[in-house]
């Protein structure tokens, strides 16, 4: 069911496998990070929209990890890598872990990752390996209907009350310095990207830009500019949050190794 | 909303079976939706039958969908009932699921 189809000798099915992990990575931490708004939202449509896209970035977790299970045969589960990787393991984009913070925060910071999705998703769709195709295939429908709802509340929380305003702008202000990170990439994502598996993300930086900077524009906010960036992510970095987010996540089978219903 | 589904059918012999499978199939209903077979909604891609090992293709929703391990186990379920022991759910990506 499952077919590798890596296209080039040189890509091995563990550099697959942790690549996979990696956007695995981004979308649990994200999935997380949404889910915290269950129960906690502004008002109860919103509530339901946002534990209704974690549902989306904790499904998409599931059929990455479990594809890496797949791909690096060494009889992890989903389950198993998910839930018994610590910090330093993880790969996942800075970003996707930081805090919720207020809906301003968690708004500025979906929207920006989910303009990221559209175009990454977009490539991956084209990717050689045929499970990532179509894992991109399914996500990409999610992410535009994701990116539907973050654009409309940047624009209408910037283009909103004098305390909307502030609030947006701050959180554009603080979550600028992570979004580097989204088009730069080492070597061994290199060679996925020259075998066709891996999606060339520095080129999709300039189209990224265009599109936040003219909703930015329409919602009356500045474009942030400030010099202050932070990477790492890919490389197993993290922040002083990941490590709360991981404990919450993972208390369950780590109290309890090998449960099981 | 697919009306009249594309399920590929294995050819051979036994294609009596594979309609009763299919009919036994059409009891299984989204959770929340139990007028709606899991064939009304796509979810239900492929039966295959090979001498006794009866395999059934199904592909999620959305990716989250939260009601597969019990679509899964409504599967074997109905399945077992009817006097087939060896069930096997398989899960495929592609082609997309839509409305």
């Amino acid at each position: 069911m499952n077919k590798q189809n890596t296209g080039n000798q040189d890509a091995s099915k563990q550099d697959i496998g942790n690549y996979a992990i990696a956007l695995g990575d981004d979308s649990l931490t994200l999935g997380h990070r949404l889910s915290e708004w269950s129960s906690n939202a502004p008002f109860l449509e919103e509530d339901l929209a946002l534990s209704n896209v974690a549902l989306d970035f904790i499904g998409r977790a599931m059929m990455f990890y479990s594809y890496a299970g797949e791909a690096e045969d060494a009889g992890r589960s989903e389950d198993d890598i998910a839930y018994l990787r610590d910090c330093r393991e993880y790969r996942n984009l800075l970003i996707c872990e930081l805090p919720i913070g207020d809906f301003a925060d968690t708004m500025a910071r979906q929207f920006l990752v989910d303009v990221y999705d559209v175009g990454f998703y977009s490539g991956l769709m084209k990717s050689t390996d045929e499970t990532l195709a179509a894992i991109a295939a399914k996500a990409i429908k999610e992410s535009r209907y994701h990116l539907r709802r973050s654009e409309e509340w940047v624009k209408r929380l910037g283009d909103g009350t004098g305390e909307s305003h502030d609030r947006i702008q701050r959180a554009f202000n603080n979550v600028w310095g992570y979004t580097h990170e989204l088009f730069e990439v080492d070597k061994i994502e290199q060679s996925l990207i020259n075998a066709g598996i891996a999606v060339d993300r520095p080129a999709l930086q300039a189209d990224w830009e265009r599109y936040v900077q003219s909703v930015l524009n329409e919602a009356t906010l500045d474009t942030p500019n400030g010099q202050w960036s932070i990477r790492g992510g890919r490389q197993g970095m993290y922040t002083e949050h990941l490590g709360y987010l991981l404990a919450e996540l993972q208390f369950m089978q780590r109290a309890y190794p090998g449960l099981e219903w | 909303m697919n009306t009249t589904p594309n399920i590929a059918v294995t050819a051979g012999p036994g294609n009596s079976e594979i309609e009763r499978l299919e009919a036994l199939l059409e009891q299984v209903t989204d959770p929340e939706i139990p007028i709606l077979s899991i064939r009304d909604l796509g979810i239900l891609r492929d039966i295959s039958l090979d001498i006794d090992q009866v395999t059934v293709t199904i592909t999620t929703t959305y990716s989250g969908c939260p009601a597969m391990s019990t679509i899964k186990a409504d599967i074997r379920q109905t399945l077992s009932a009817a006097g087939y022991r060896d069930v096997q759910v398989k899960q495929s990506l592609s082609p997309a699921w839509t409305t």
